[in-house]
Formats: C-alpha cells, sequence, structure tokens
C-alpha cells in the first residue's frame, strides 16, 4: 500500500521508507486505541489523547530515545481527562520524553500550564504567569488535583 | 562560547509543535532521557547548512525532518543552563546544567521554549 502509494507519487521508495515505517507503527498501535467520537468538547479530547497514543506508542517517538507511551499512561491520562469538571477549558495534549501524556492550557506564551501525567498517577507540572513561574509535583486518584483547576482558572481569567 | 550565538534543536516529530500557532511545546526542549540537550550551533553555517545537518540527523535517526527550535546561548544561560561544544558531529553541542527533578525540567523547558523561534523545514 506504502509502496503503490509512494510509486503513484513519484517518490522513491527509499527515500519514503523511514516515514512509511512511522506510519506503519501508528498502525500497529491502533489496536489498544479503540475509535472515540469526537462529537463533544469532551470526545475531541480523548480522540486527541487517542491520537497521541497512537504516534507515541512506540520507544523513540520523538527521534531522541524517548519512551513509548503504554497502555498504563493512557489510562491515567484518560483518568486524568475524565475527571475535568464539564465546561473546563480544553487542553491541548501531547507526550513527553519519559512516555507520559501530557496536557497544556494556554492563552498565550507567558500565561501556559503544562501537566505530565505518570502511569503511577503522579502528576508534575510547570506554570508561567507573566513575570512569576510555579512548578511540581503532586499525586492524584480519581480528581485531577484542585490546585491544578485552581491553576488553569487563572490562566484564563481576565 | 558567545551569548549570541545562534543554536538550533532538530524537531522530529510534529507532536512538538502546537497546531494553533505553530509555536514549540516545553516537551520538545526536556533533555530527558539523557542528561543534556543535543543542539547544532548555527557558527559559520549558511542557513542551507543548518538545514543539512538537520537532514542527517533526521535521516540518522529514520524520522522526518519537521523543522528547527532555534534560540540564543544566552536563552540557556538565562535559564542557569549553559552550552558547551561537543564535536563530532559538526558544530554539535549541549545544553547542560539541568535539574534531575522532572518538574524543573519542565519549567526550565517551558521558559527556553517562550524565547525560542520555529522554522518550518517546508514553510
Amino acid at each position: 500500500m506504502v509502496l503503490a502509494l509512494t510509486a503513484l507519487m513519484g517518490v522513491t521508495p527509499s527515500v519514503t521508507l523511514p516515514y512509511s515505517r512511522f506510519t506503519e507503527g501508528r498502525m500497529d498501535c491502533a489496536e489498544v486505541c479503540p475509535a472515540i467520537p469526537a462529537s463533544s468538547p469532551a470526545g475531541t479530547s480523548l480522540a486527541e489523547l487517542n491520537d497521541v497514543m497512537l504516534d507515541c506508542c512506540r520507544d523513540d517517538w520523538d527521534g531522541y530515545g524517548a519512551k513509548a507511551v503504554s497502555i498504563h499512561a493512557f489510562a491515567a491520562a484518560k483518568r486524568f481527562l475524565e475527571s475535568l469538571p464539564p465546561g473546563f477549558p480544553i487542553p491541548s495534549i501531547s507526550a513527553d520524553p519519559e512516555g507520559c501524556v501530557t496536557f497544556e492550557w494556554r492563552k498565550s506564551s507567558r500565561r501556559v500550564l503544562l501537566v505530565s501525567v505518570h502511569p503511577n498517577f503522579r502528576v508534575d507540572y510547570a506554570a508561567i504567569f507573566g513575570t512569576a513561574k510555579q512548578y511540581g509535583s503532586e499525586p492524584f486518584f480519581t480528581e485531577a488535583p484542585e490546585s491544578l483547576k485552581s491553576i488553569v482558572r487563572r490562566i484564563f481569567s481576565a | 562560547m558567545d551569548d549570541a550565538e545562534q543554536l538550533a534543536r532538530f524537531v522530529l516529530t510534529e507532536r512538538h509543535i502546537r497546531k494553533s500557532d505553530g509555536t514549540v511545546r516545553a516537551e520538545a526542549l526536556i533533555p530527558s532521557p539523557h542528561v543534556e540537550l543535543s543542539v547544532t550551533r548555527h557558527r559559520d553555517l549558511s542557513d542551507n547548512d543548518v538545514w543539512t545537518l538537520g537532514e542527517e540527523v533526521a535521516k540518522k535517526r529514520l524520522k522526518p525532518l519537521i523543522g528547527r527550535a532555534d534560540f540564543r546561548a544566552a536563552d540557556a544561560r538565562q535559564q542557569k543552563l549553559d552550552v558547551k561544544p561537543d564535536e563530532p558531529p559538526r558544530n554539535h553541542a549541549n545544553v547542560f546544567g539541568w535539574p534531575p527533578e522532572k518538574a524543573f525540567q519542565m519549567a526550565l523547558a517551558q521558559e527556553l521554549s517562550t524565547r525560542t523561534t520555529f522554522t518550518p523545514r517546508f514553510a
């Protein structure tokens, strides 16, 4: 399929092989990620989380030796996301080199919170408010820590 | 290394770029699993030369070259980090002095990312 596509595009397979290998890896990981409808804000975030899992489920997904996002990391991140209250600002989702899913709430470059959710249900976070900074670690069980929700509200306040 | 020196961190995954405005996420600048952040010095290179080195990095790592995140040595030093040459390969350097605590690393990478300019490989 990949070879057929590259032939149609007039690109030699030797040039596209690394990228096609990457794409095929994404397909392999689809088995652990059921399709999630993106018809609501929460659904959109879950769909994005699913997409992160597909992109980052193999070691070295970033080209610099990052650990894969495991199914346990995915489960912890999904629980974190689902614990956010209705109407809460929607984060953008990615992953970090330790294989943890990351959530970012950003109003501007100087009003931003980055949260990294560990498979062992701990979160590390870093925030910028103008010239002030805040960072730390907290456990989380069934609910996202209130301190983090408070930071998000502060970021999006007037 | 002079404060004004430009450094490039090659971006090899779109996950490190914000779709909303094309800026670099902090995750791109977190050194883990290494203790130092691998970068390329612009010194004595044309823009094309920098891209050529980026293509070599991407090819070696079997990834597409998405773009590069440029910042100055001074930007790293303002975070109490530092930069040292580490050749070969040509113009390679490492940003070092990262703290062991992950949240602290995230905070430094976050601040560094605000001073970084992202240039996509193919604009």
